[in-house]
């Protein structure tokens, strides 16, 4: 086996395993996760909105029953029967004394209204002098007749809120706390008995503990762990003001150093309304919603169990983690067995195509497991059988195919020799026609000769027919000046005709011959020069003069100035015969194709020498060209006078002395009806060696 | 692993867009919540009113800082009510109509607070008013964070009584305030079968104070109850000081007070109040540090200014518990609001609308505070109709002096 290559190549099952928990697991995962989170919080908030419900209405209940406590003390502070009991009892009053008969009595008097009063739900009532003496008490416990401003109990609930009575001319309330005369906690509510808004003293209830504690802790509700704290500051330190359900041990007003209350209760008792997640006095954390109850200084906290409000969701998120799981474990059962039975027809094939590749045709697949599989078996098998006609055929037909391609490639072997052959022939050709081309130059160059001696020939006729002609005359006017002379008939004016006749002739043969003479000399010395070959210094103003004259015979059948303008001082080192060449042929081709038989016009030859540069140029005002002419000038057997004479390659001559000889450029600047100026810059010094 | 890649994106992908659907929902448009701040910046209340915008600036600044209410800021817009009623009036209702606050906090002189009452009230408003009163009012549009006379005259008068001696003078301002807590302050001396040696009252803002000294000087009082209010006490105590030694126990003389009056003037005598500087506890001392932080270390806090500043905390803690600035809604939760304030733990009472409060006694030192002498140690239920006399009877007593 080969070994497993990464993911791409790794095993169905673990790829399908992978695939379908990508799958369902993804989705699920996310989904639950955001919905746990809005459901927690959901649940959170639903409690909090249900504790904020719950602790207000508590604070509502306890406010309305102290108010009803504060509206009972104040009825019975206002009440006659009260401020006469008052007077008459306060008049009659002996501190520390069993009390006199008169007090007795009067007090036997009160003791049914009192009792009444009494039996609405309070635990003692209290008549205390302005002084602070407590002149009447129900209940007569160990308080009775002692002064709550500077006895034993002045520390006491009862003594504050009498003193505040007393200052405040107001009813007021006090928090439980431990009553020595009672053994357990109290609470006091006391109004001032007042008269003209004179005060006569202050009536006092000590409250039913029980019945406050009925209201306060009744917590019935969904919740086991509901639970209302109820506490009170006093400085640095605080009570509990109802008993607390998991702590029996604590007791109701005893104080606790303050920096030791559960977080929750600090907060309610500083006056903080707060709905919050905390930590209780059992270190648990609990959800707490704190409330402030000024009438009693109450700190007031209705708790619960964060666990328990989050039950419901600690359920679900254990199912949801059972779930995923389960899902977990089914993908994976489902994967492997999907995966081994997938593989399954794969596996047989693998063995089967191992077997044909080792060359046995024959074997069969039987592509067990689902219909497609065994369609795929179906058609291998008739793919291999199918494979194993055609490889027959196949065989012949590359045997014979290969017969016939080793012909085509003798074929084709034969044939690169003959290219070979025929690549050869063409070189030559080509190197013929090269030569050809050289030998047709040079054979131009031979007819510009031969038409110069033409023109030299022609030239020379004319004064040497003059001659011949004077020559001619003078021989019959001779003979007959002799035949005169012998037959003595020469008269003396006949002679001196004779002799005049003979002095013309003689003066126009001389003038004629002449003439031929300079001629001779001048196409002589273009004849040596123009085949002159070597390196020389000359002046190319004179060289142009000399050619000028020598072009005479071909310049005259033309109706054009020409103008030698090259100053005198330009002493070239260079190819007489190259340049005599040259201007001989653009000279000629600005006559012959610039202006014609009949066109009038003025052909200037220029030069400039500067920084052994020569400027040479060939200027004619005569019919000009087309841009696509000019472009082509220079090229061998261009022509626009073909069969009139042209051969085409005059220019092509000038190009080549210019460029290969004389190592320079040529160019040609023209227009149609604006002339052409031919340019030849070169080097004043040759660079060719001999 | 390309075959990996992709499911992790588009789960990636997905995820993000949930988020941002989730943080979109949550954007709002925040427009600013607009609160009226009315006192005097001018005139002769201002050396007591002033300061009081600055405690209420730094309550809305410490609101917006904490992410202001209902995720919106709070923007004061503080109008001058230039010691005079008619400047109050025109004022308040430029606030209620033009800006359109969610709420008033101002006045200081009960002439003020009676002259915005009748117009908060015909808007149906609110209107926070942090200064000590003579009580016998009991508007539904107004929430008075100050002491009723419960609170503050009675209890001071009882232990001046009994700790600085009977025979007593009664100065004060001339009008409804001073009048009222003197007829509560006879009323408790009549309590005690005890009667003033005079009692003499001042336009405010005079200076005329002669009449009153002569009469010091010759009555020799034990104490002199006194609820001049204004830049008179400048003038009174100097006087005073040079003249007598008797004591005063002041009921609208406050740290600022004695700063602008002189400290060493007002040495060795008395206010009652329900909030000192002195007062210590962990709240009072942040609040004084941050005060002077945000308005110099030179500045003094007093008990107006705190108790506007616990009028702003009220009110913002009944609008995020309200979830509105609807007046309905914010009044009705107000009325079960309580609060560790830098003076203690205060309550609102729904029945009233007052406040829940202890009362101290301080005698000012050289340096300007007062030392706490005594304490109600108690939070005292507000009466603004003190029981004994019915509100009718008393609305009658009071007619006269208004």
């Amino acid at each position: 086996m080969k070994p497993l290559r990464p993911f791409n190549t790794s095993a169905l099952s673990s790829q399908l395993f992978v695939w379908i928990l990508i799958c369902s697991l993804i989705p699920t995962i996310v989904l639950a996760t955001l919905n746990l989170q809005s459901f927690k919080q959901a649940f959170i908030a639903q409690e909090q909105a249900a504790l904020n419900h719950v602790i207000d209405k508590k604070v509502r209940q306890i406010e309305n029953y102290m108010d009803e406590r504060i509206s009972d003390v104040q009825f019975i502070s206002s009440n006659l029967e009260t401020k006469l009991a008052m007077q008459k009892l306060n008049k009659h009053y002996i501190k520390n004394f069993n009390q006199n008969y008169t007090y007795k009595k009067i007090e036997n008097t009160y003791k049914d209204y009192f009792n009444r009063l009494q039996a609405h739900g309070y635990y003692d009532i209290f008549l205390v002098s302005t002084t602070g003496e407590i002149i009447f008490s129900v209940e007569h416990e160990s308080d009775f007749a002692t002064n709550l401003f500077t006895g034993i109990y002045k520390e006491s609930g009862l003594s504050k809120v009498v003193q505040q009575a007393k200052y405040s001319l107001e009813s007021n309330s006090s928090s439980f706390q431990y009553y020595e005369p009672s053994k357990e906690p109290a609470a006091f509510i006391a109004a001032p008995i007042l008269e003209d808004g004179v005060l006569l003293g202050i009536a006092a209830y000590q409250v039913n503990a029980e019945i406050i504690q009925q209201v306060l802790l009744d917590v019935r509700g969904p919740m086991h762990s509901r639970e209302v704290v109820v506490g009170s500051a006093k400085g640095d330190k605080y009570s509990f003001q109802a008993k607390v359900r998991n702590n029996p041990k604590i007791q109701v007003g005893e104080f606790l150093p303050i920096n030791k209350a559960p977080s929750p209760l600090k907060k309610a008792m500083k006056g903080i309304i707060s709905n919050s997640i905390e930590y209780d006095n059992r270190n648990k954390k609990v959800i707490a919603a704190t409330r402030y109850i000024p009438s009693m200084q109450w700190g007031l906290v209705v708790k619960e169990d964060l666990s328990e409000v989050l039950m419901v969701y600690n359920n679900m998120v254990s199912l949801i983690l059972i779930f995923i799981l389960v899902v977990l474990l089914s993908v994976l059962i489902i994967a492997a067995y999907l995966g081994k039975k997938i593989s399954q027809p794969f596996v047989e094939l693998v063995d089967v195509s191992n077997s044909m590749a080792q060359g046995d045709l024959t074997v069969k697949a039987e592509g067990k497991g689902f219909e497609e599989s065994l369609k795929l078996a179906k058609s291998f098998n008739r793919m291999a059988s199918i494979i194993n006609t055609d490889q027959n055929i196949l065989e012949n037909i590359v045997s014979l195919r290969t017969t016939e391609l080793q012909e085509e490639v003798e074929l084709r072997k034969g044939k690169e020799t003959d290219l070979e052959n025929s690549n050869a022939e063409l070189k030559d050709s080509i190197s013929q026609l090269k030569l050809a081309q050289d030998q047709l130059i040079e054979s131009e160059k031979m007819a510009s000769l031969g038409s110069l001696v033409a023109g030299i020939a022609h030239e020379i006729n004319t004064p040497l027919g003059v001659a011949v002609t004077s020559s001619s005359i003078l021989g019959p006017s001779i003979k007959k000046i002799k035949k005169s002379l012998q037959d003595g008939t020469l008269t003396k004016e006949q002679m001196l005709k004779f002799v005049t006749n003979l002095d013309e002739a003689a003066l126009l043969i001389e003038h004629n011959l002449n003439r031929t003479t300079d001629l001779v000399k001048s196409f002589k010395q273009v004849a040596v020069e123009k085949t002159n070959l070597h390196k020389a210094e000359f002046d190319l103003n004179r060289l142009l003069e000399t050619l000028l004259i020598s072009l005479i015979p071909e310049t005259k059948k033309y109706n054009v100035n020409i103008n030698n303008a090259i100053p005198n001082n330009i002493i070239l080192d260079s190819y007489s015969g190259d340049f005599y060449q040259l201007l001989t042929n653009l000279i000629l081709n600005s006559l012959i194709h610039g202006f014609g038989k009949n066109k009038n016009g003025n052909l200037v030859v220029t030069a400039n020498l500067s920084d052994h540069m020569l400027s040479l140029s060939i200027k004619d005002d005569g019919v000009g060209m087309h841009q696509d002419m000019s472009d082509r000038i220079f090229e061998p057997f261009y022509t626009s006078k073909r069969g009139t004479g042209g051969s085409g390659l005059g220019l092509s001559i000038v190009y080549n002395i210019v460029n290969t000889k004389l190592g320079g450029e040529i160019s040609v600047i023209s227009k149609p009806d604006e002339g052409a100026e031919f340019i030849i810059v070169c080097p004043d010094k040759s660079m060719m060696s001999e | 692993m390309n075959e990996l890649k992709l499911p992790w994106i588009a789960g990636l992908h997905v995820l993000a867009m949930v988020l941002g659907l989730l943080s979109a929902c949550n954007i709002q448009k925040s427009p600013v919540i607009k609160v009226g701040i009315l006192h005097s910046l001018t005139g002769t209340m201002a050396m007591s009113e002033a300061p009081v915008v600055d405690a209420l600036t730094l309550a809305i600044e410490e609101i917006n800082e904490s992410g202001g209410l209902l995720g919106r800021q709070i923007k004061a817009v503080v109008a001058d009510g230039a010691s005079d009623n008619a400047a109050f009036a025109h004022q308040a209702n430029y606030l209620l109509k033009e800006e359109k606050v969610a709420a008033i906090f101002g006045c200081w002189t009960s002439i003020s607070r009676k002259t915005v009452k009748p117009i908060i009230e015909a808007e149906k408003s609110l209107l926070f008013y942090p200064v000590q009163y003579e009580g016998l009012e009991n508007s539904p549009n107004i929430i008075y964070t100050g002491a009723t006379p419960n609170q503050q005259i009675v209890p001071a008068v009882h232990w001046a009584l009994e700790n600085l001696g009977k025979r007593v003078y009664l100065v004060g301002s001339d009008y409804i305030f001073p009048r009222t807590a003197n007829v509560i302050i006879n009323d408790l001396l009549k309590n005690r079968d005890i009667t003033s040696l005079g009692e003499r009252y001042l336009p405010l803002g005079s200076t005329d104070v002669q009449a009153i000294i002569e009469d010091i000087k010759r009555l020799k009082p034990d104490v002199i109850f006194n609820s001049i209010n204004g830049d008179s006490n400048r003038t009174f105590f100097k006087q005073l000081h040079e003249n007598s030694q008797s004591k005063v126990l002041s009921f609208s003389i406050g740290e600022t007070e004695v700063q602008s009056i002189g400290a060493d003037v007002m040495v060795g005598h008395y206010a009652a109040w329900n909030y000192f500087q002195s007062i210590n506890n962990e709240e009072n001392t942040a609040f004084v540090k941050k005060f002077k932080q945000r308005f110099g270390q030179n500045r003094v806090i007093s008990d107006p200014m705190e108790a506007a500043y616990i009028s702003m905390k009220l009110w913002a803690q009944a609008v995020t518990a309200s979830d509105s600035i609807d007046v309905n809604l914010v009044k009705s939760a107000l009325a079960s609001q309580s609060l560790n304030a830098p003076q203690g733990v205060v309550s609102v009472d729904g029945a009233t609308q007052h406040l829940w409060k202890n009362v101290h006694i301080g005698q000012a030192d050289k340096n300007g505070q007062f030392k706490i002498v005594w304490s109600s140690n108690h939070l005292i239920r507000p009466v603004p109709f003190l029981t004994y006399r019915t509100p009718l009877q008393w609305l009658n007593l009071i007619k006269g002096a208004q």
